[in-house]
C-alpha cells in the first residue's frame, strides 16, 4: 500500500498521543491508588461499590448501636445483679426473724436492715447511670420511675421496650421490662416489716420465705435474660468485624489498584512511550530529500 | 518542415517537465494542507506529423491535463463515516461531563449523603431523647437536600450549554452551506472553460466533510461539477442557492421543526448533543423521582410521630422534587423531629426506627427498589452509557482511520514519491535541455556553411 508522508506523521503522532495517555493513566493510577475514577471506568464495579460502602455505613452504624446497647444493659445486668443480693439479705432477715426465741433488740436490729433494704431498692430503682435517662423508666426516659405514695411504692415508668437495632432484621430491648416488679418487691419488704414488728413468726416463716425466694429465682432470671443479649450483641460485634474485613477487601479490590502490578504497568508503559518517541525520531530522518541534498 | 523544429520539440519537452516541476512543488508545498489532494501531470505525445507518406514524425510531448487523484466512492463513505465518529465521539465527551456531575464514587455523591442521613435516623432510633442526635439528623438531611438541589443545578446548566451548543452546530452549518452555494457557482464557471479548479474542488470537499460532520448532511454531485447538499428529506444547497436549517429542535424525534415534514438528524456532532441532551434529561428525571419518593415517603411516615412536645403532624421536608427539596419549617426545632410512635415517650424512637428502615424498603413508585437502590441503579446507568459510548467511539475510530488511511493512500502526499519524481524532471529537463543545445549545434554548423567568410 501506498503510504503517504502525513499519513505516516499522523499515525506516529497518535502511537505517540496513545503511549502518553496510557502512560498518564497508570502515572495517575499509582500516585492515587485508585483504579476507579469514574463510573465509566467499570459500571458494575461502581455500582457494587457504593452497595459495599452502604453496607459499610450501616456496619458502623450498628457498632455503634451495640456499644449504646451494651453500656444501657451492663448498667441493668449490675442493678439485677444489685437486686439479687439484695434479695439474699432479705432472706436471711426473714430466716432469723422466724426465729420464736429472738430478743427484742435483736428484732429491732433486723427491723432496721429491713428499712435499709428498702430505701436501697428505691436508690438502685431511681438510677441514671448516664446521669439523663432513668434506667427503669420503659420509653418514659424521662420520668423518675418509683415513688412512694402513702408507704406504698408505685411504679410511673411505661415499661417499655427502648429498642435498639442490631441488624436489619433484629432490634433487642436494652431495657429491662419488667421493672414494675421492683414495686411488688418493695411492698413484699414492708409486709416482712410489719410481720418483724407485730412478731408474726408463722408469716415470717412460711408466706414471706416463699414469696422471697420466688422473687429470688424470679431475678435471678431476668438477669440471665439480660446476659443472653449482651452475649447477642457479643456475637454480633464479632460477626461485624469479620465481615467489615470482608467488605472492605471487596471494595479494595473494585476501588484500588494493586501497587505491584500498577508499578510494573507504569515501567512498560514508559517504555513503550519512550519506544513510540524513537520511532518518531528516527522516521522523520529518514526521507528521500535528505540524500538528494549531497547530489 | 522547419530547421527550428527540433527546438520547438525539445521547448514543448521543456514546458511539459517544467509543469512537472511546479506540480510536484505545488504537491510539496501542501503535503501538511488537511484535504489536500496530491495532483499528477498527465503527459501525452503530440500528434504525428506525416513527414512523407511512409515517414510519420512525433511532434513531442504536452502536458494534457493536471489530475486530482481521488476516489469518490471513499470520499462518501468516509465524510458517513465522519459523521458517525463526530456523533459518537460528541456523545462520548458529553456524558463524561455529565458523568462527572454525580461525584461518585465519593464522599461528596448523593449516595454518601443518603447513607448519612439513614444512618442519622438509626442514631436517633437509639437515642430518641438525645439533641445530639436530632441535630445530626438535621445536618445530614440538609446536606442530603443540598446536593440534590446542586446536582439538579449542574444537570440544567449543562442542559443549557448543550442546547447553545447544538444551536451553534445548525448556525455553523447554515453558514457553511451559504459558502458551499458560492463555491458551487465558481466551480461551475470554472468548468465550463475547461479546466479542472482543483483547490477549489478540494475546499468544497472540506466543505462538505465538515457538513456531514455537523449535521450528517450528504451529497450528491452533478455532472456540471456543482453538487447538490440534503439532510434528511431537506435539499440544503442546490447550485448557487443554500435552504437554511431550521433551528428549532424536536428532541424526542431528534428532528428540527419544519414545514410540511420535519428534518430528521440522523448523525454528526448535532445528533450526538442532542443524544446527550436526552440522556441528561432522563438522568434529571430519575433524579426528581428519587427526591420526590424520598420527600413523599419520609414526610408520611414522620407526620405519623410524635415529637418531644408530644405533637404529631409535623412535616420532615419540604419540595417536590430534586430542584426545591429542603427541611421544612416544623423541624426547625429539632425536638420537632417526630421519633416516637407515641406521645409521651422520649425513649420511643419506632418512628426514627421505621424512617431508617426507609434506606431497604422497596419502593413502588420506584418500580419496586429500595430509595438507595434506585440511586445506585441510576449511577449504573450513568457509567454504562459513558462507558459504551467510549468503546463505541473508539471502534469507530478505528473504522474511520482505516478509510482515512485508504484515502491518504490514494490522494495523499509522499515525499518520497514527490522527491523522486522531481529528480525525474529535472533529469528530463536537463535532457530536454541537452536537446536543443544539440539542434542549436547542429544548426551553428549549418549557419557556418552559408554564412559568409
Amino acid at each position: 500500500m501506498r503510504i503517504s508522508t502525513g499519513w505516516q506523521f499522523w499515525q506516529m503522532e497518535r502511537a505517540i498521543e496513545r503511549a502518553n495517555d496510557r502512560l498518564s493513566l497508570w502515572q495517575r493510577r499509582v500516585s492515587t491508588g485508585r483504579r476507579l475514577e469514574q463510573p465509566s471506568d467499570d459500571p458494575v464495579g461502581s455500582v457494587h461499590a457504593l452497595a459495599i460502602r452502604q453496607s459499610l455505613q450501616q456496619l458502623d452504624q450498628y457498632g455503634r448501636n451495640i456499644r449504646e446497647a451494651r453500656l444501657f444493659l451492663q448498667a441493668t445486668e449490675q442493678a439485677l445483679a444489685d437486686i439479687g443480693s439484695l434479695l439474699n439479705e432479705a432472706r436471711q432477715i426473714i430466716t432469723q426473724g422466724a426465729n420464736d426465741t429472738l430478743d427484742a433488740d435483736a428484732r429491732d436490729a433486723l427491723i432496721q436492715q429491713i428499712r435499709r433494704l428498702k430505701e436501697r431498692l428505691v436508690q438502685l430503682g431511681n438510677q441514671r447511670p448516664d446521669g439523663e435517662r432513668y434506667l427503669f423508666s420503659g420509653q418514659n426516659l424521662h420520668t423518675q420511675p418509683f415513688t412512694l405514695i402513702g408507704g406504698v411504692l408505685t411504679y410511673g415508668g411505661d415499661g417499655n421496650p427502648l429498642l435498639v437495632n442490631i441488624a436489619s432484621d433484629r432490634a433487642i430491648p436494652m431495657n429491662f421490662t419488667g421493672a414494675a416488679r421492683l414495686a411488688d418487691l418493695y411492698n413484699k419488704l414492708t409486709d416482712v416489716e410489719n410481720h418483724l414488728l407485730t412478731g408474726d413468726t408463722a408469716a415470717l416463716s412460711s408466706i414471706d420465705l416463699r414469696d422471697i425466694e420466688a422473687f429470688q429465682s424470679e431475678f435471678h432470671r431476668y438477669r440471665g435474660e439480660i446476659g443472653v443479649r449482651l452475649r447477642e450483641l457479643e456475637n454480633y460485634e464479632t460477626l461485624y468485624a469479620a465481615r467489615k474485613e470482608q467488605l472492605q477487601g471487596a471494595l479494595a479490590d473494585i476501588e484500588e489498584i494493586d501497587l505491584t502490578e500498577a508499578i510494573s504497568q507504569l515501567k512498560q508503559q514508559e517504555l513503550s512511550y519512550q519506544a513510540a518517541l524513537q520511532v518518531f525520531t528516527r522516521v522523520q530522518a529518514i526521507n528521500l530529500f535528505d540524500f538528494l541534498r549531497g547530489g | 518542415m522547419s530547421s527550428f523544429y527540433g527546438i520547438e520539440l525539445g521547448l514543448r519537452a521543456l514546458r511539459a517537465f517544467q509543469i512537472g516541476m511546479d506540480v510536484t512543488g505545488h504537491n510539496v508545498a501542501n503535503v501538511n494542507t488537511p484535504g489536500y489532494t496530491r495532483r499528477r501531470v498527465v503527459f501525452t505525445p503530440m500528434p504525428e506529423y506525416p513527414l512523407s507518406p511512409r515517414l510519420r514524425l512525433g511532434s513531442g510531448v504536452m502536458a494534457q491535463s493536471i489530475q486530482r487523484l481521488r476516489d469518490m466512492m471513499l470520499e462518501q463513505r468516509i465524510n458517513r463515516s465522519g459523521a458517525d465518529l463526530a456523533q459518537l465521539d460528541t456523545l462520548r465527551q458529553q456524558l463524561q461531563q455529565i458523568e462527572r456531575l454525580f461525584n461518585e464514587p465519593g464522599e461528596l455523591g448523593l449516595s454518601a449523603r443518603l447513607d448519612a442521613l439513614f444512618n442519622a435516623f438509626e442514631e436517633l432510633a437509639t437515642r430518641p431523647d438525645s439533641m445530639a442526635a436530632r441535630q445530626s439528623v438535621i445536618q445530614a438531611a440538609s446536606a442530603l437536600a443540598s446536593t440534590f438541589r446542586t446536582l439538579h443545578r449542574d444537570l440544567n446548566t449543562q442542559e443549557s450549554q448543550l442546547m447553545e451548543q447544538a444551536q451553534a452546530r445548525i448556525q455553523e452549518a447554515n453558514h457553511l452551506a451559504a459558502q458551499l452555494g458560492r463555491l458551487n457557482e465558481q466551480i461551475r464557471a470554472a468548468t465550463a472553460s475547461g479546466a479542472e479548479p482543483g483547490d477549489l474542488l478540494d475546499q468544497r470537499d472540506q466543505l462538505i466533510r465538515r457538513l456531514s460532520e455537523l449535521v450528517g448532511a450528504r451529497a450528491h454531485y452533478a455532472q456540471d461539477g456543482s453538487v447538490m447538499v440534503y439532510v434528511d428529506g431537506h435539499t440544503l444547497v442546490q447550485d448557487g442557492a443554500a435552504f437554511p436549517l431550521p433551528t428549532t429542535i424536536d428532541l424526542p424525534n431528534r428532528a428540527l421543526d419544519n414545514t410540511p415534514v420535519d428534518i430528521r438528524i440522523q448523525t454528526g456532532e448535532l445528533r450526538g448533543l442532542m443524544d446527550a441532551i436526552a440522556n441528561l434529561q432522563s438522568y434529571r428525571a430519575d433524579l426528581n423521582r428519587l427526591a420526590n419518593t424520598l420527600i413523599t415517603q419520609v414526610n408520611a411516615i414522620h407526620a405519623t410521630g410524635y415529637g418531644l412536645d408530644n405533637n404529631t403532624g409535623y412535616l420532615f421536608f419540604d419540595g417536590s422534587d430534586a430542584s426545591n427539596i429542603t427541611l421544612h419549617a416544623d423541624i426547625s426545632d429539632p425536638s420537632h423531629i417526630a421519633a416516637a410512635s407515641i406521645p409521651n415517650a422520649p425513649g420511643n424512637g419506632g418512628i426514627a426506627r421505621a424512617l431508617a428502615d426507609l434506606r431497604n424498603t422497596p419502593q413502588g413508585a420506584l418500580g419496586g427498589v429500595s430509595i438507595t437502590q434506585f440511586y445506585r441503579n441510576l449511577i449504573g446507568r450513568v457509567g454504562n452509557d459513558a462507558q459504551l459510548s467510549k468503546n463505541r467511539a473508539e471502534s469507530q475510530q478505528l473504522t474511520m482511520a482505516h478509510l482515512l488511511q485508504l484515502r491518504e493512500s490514494v490522494s495523499g502526499v509522499s515525499l518520497d514519491e514527490e522527491a523522486a519524481n522531481l529528480v525525474k524532471y529535472q533529469r528530463s529537463y536537463q535532457a530536454a535541455a541537452k536537446m536543443i543545445s544539440a539542434f542549436d549545434a547542429l544548426l551553428e554548423d549549418v549557419l557556418q556553411f552559408v554564412a559568409p567568410r
